[in-house]
């Protein structure tokens, strides 16, 4: 290979310079600037949709995942649930944390949709059955009507707070529970298994006597167990299981004690058998239409003979 | 040349690490006509020369920070821009396959040294300033100024076999002042 000279080449070294100099650079290189100014836009528009992507996707997925359960918790707490059980049914219910509950009749029990952090609160008006799921963390009250507060972190318990009576009780069945009383001097006592408490509703007083934990809670199985039970407290029951009104007329009646156990029984059936072992009578009432095509209920009417 | 391509590399690397537009003009003024003329021996056209030029110094300034220039920025733009023609020739014979042929070959046969328009003006200048003065003169009227010879022979009172004489005088002695920088024809024997 060897190099030679070009013959042209002088006259394209001129030709080359005389050729630059009609190419006019700086209005090109404002064409050039257009460009590259609209690309930067461009690019800063984009970078700049990606920064607000980025502020706002954290903000979103924060919302999505950790602020909106909490919002819509807060908001399921405050809806509450109440179940409410008919004269002579046994309702069975489960509460949010797997607890279950037998509303014995004419109870009702108020609990939340879903229960907070704080604890497990659940309001009862009557009778009623608790096998609480076991939960350290979190407490699980029962209030009562009179501001009686049943509090256990898992156990199994009755509570009886009908409000037509004039003593609640709380019988443990199973572990440990507190029972305080919101009326009067603030007291507190704590169940061992087989106790019962017994709060009067007027003082405020409570005072646990030894209990026979079958007895009373017998009702959740259908039966009913009566250990010297006092015939008024007997008609309060019947009168609650067969929605009737029980009336007593004499106040010798109210002094007899009966030991029974009730299972699938009709009334009459019931009251035959009363009548057989004490000296009474008793009459049912012919249930009454009302002009609205709805019936009184029955009266029971218990004499001494 | 050598001292002059520092310069440009300091200019890039101005460009590439500072986003210095500045610099980024700087150089696009200096090599932007050179590189058309060279682009147009490809092309053939100078609006085409012109957008493949600038496209390739769009290129480069999108993307200067992630260029490696392993040789000078001169022999980088030289190949990017050749690069470019032949990929736009080869589109055009795609496009129009039993058009004529295209001017790919009488290109190849083009000398591919680049001499800036300073350049050219710093290396032709001084060898102009090596000719006699009336020599220079009928030279630059003829050369630069278009004129012909009988024009030039007019304008400074001589016959136009003076001028004549003048020219490849000032030829000769051209061709051998400018001999390192005169495009050699590359021969294969």
């Amino acid at each position: 290979m060897i190099e030679k000279e070009n013959p042209d080449s002088l006259f394209f070294l001129l030709e080359n310079y005389e050729k630059q100099k009609t190419i006019d650079a700086p209005a090109d290189w404002e064409q050039l600037q257009k460009r590259i100014t609209a690309d930067r836009n461009r690019r800063l528009f984009f970078s700049y949709l990606r920064n607000v992507a980025a502020v706002l996707l954290p903000l979103f997925l924060a919302y999505q995942y950790a602020l909106y359960p909490i919002l819509k918790e807060n908001r399921s707490t405050k809806e509450t649930i109440t179940v409410t059980s008919a004269p002579g049914m046994v309702t069975k219910t489960v509460l949010p944390d797997g607890s279950e509950v037998w509303l014995n009749a004419l109870s009702s029990l108020t609990y939340p949709q879903r229960f907070t952090e704080k604890g497990r609160t659940v309001q009862l008006s009557g009778e009623a059955y608790f096998k609480v799921v076991s939960d350290k963390k979190h407490r699980f009250n029962v209030e009562t009507p009179r501001n009686m507060v049943v509090s256990a972190y898992g156990t199994e318990f009755n509570v009886n707070a009908y409000e037509s009576e004039t003593n609640y009780e709380v019988t443990l069945a199973n572990g440990h529970i507190e029972v305080s009383s919101g009326i009067g001097p603030k007291a507190t006592e704590v169940l061992v298994v087989d106790e019962k408490a017994v709060l009067h509703v007027e003082t405020g007083n409570i005072h646990v006597v030894t209990a026979d934990t079958y007895v009373e809670t017998a009702w959740k199985d259908g039966k009913m167990v009566f250990r010297r039970e006092k015939l008024d407290k007997i008609a309060e029951k019947l009168s609650r299981r067969f929605g009737v009104d029980i009336r007593l007329e004499g106040n010798r009646l109210k002094g007899y004690e009966y030991t029974a156990t009730f299972t699938d029984e009709t009334l009459e059936d019931i009251l035959d058998l009363l009548k057989r072992s004490a000296p009474i009578t008793y009459t049912i009432s012919k249930q009454k239409q009302l002009y609205n095509e709805t019936f009184t209920r029955r009266v029971v009417t218990i004499k001494s003979k | 040349m050598k001292e002059k391509d520092t310069i440009y590399e300091n200019l890039f690397r101005k460009v590439a690490f500072q986003d210095d537009e500045q610099a980024f003009k700087e150089l696009f003024l200096e090599f932007y006509p050179a590189m058309c003329v060279f682009a147009v021996r490809y092309t053939a056209q100078k609006e085409t020369a012109r957008d493949i030029v600038q496209d390739v110094f769009f290129k480069i300034w999108k993307n200067r920070k992630s260029m490696n220039i392993t040789t000078s920025f001169r022999n980088f733009l030289v190949t990017s821009v050749r690069n470019n023609c032949t990929d736009y020739l080869r589109r055009q014979e795609v496009e129009n396959r039993y058009g004529e042929k295209s001017t790919l070959s009488a290109a190849h046969s083009s000398p591919e040294e680049v001499y800036t328009l300073k350049e050219l003006e710093i290396i032709i200048g001084e060898a102009l300033e090596k000719l006699p003065l009336n020599v220079r003169e009928a030279f630059v009227m003829n050369r630069f100024n278009g004129m012909t010879y009988a024009a030039v022979a007019d304008k400074m009172e001589v016959s136009t076999k003076t001028i004549e004489a003048y020219i490849s005088k000032a030829l000769k002695i051209l061709r051998t002042e400018l001999r390192d920088y005169l495009p050699l024809l590359l021969l294969f024997l």
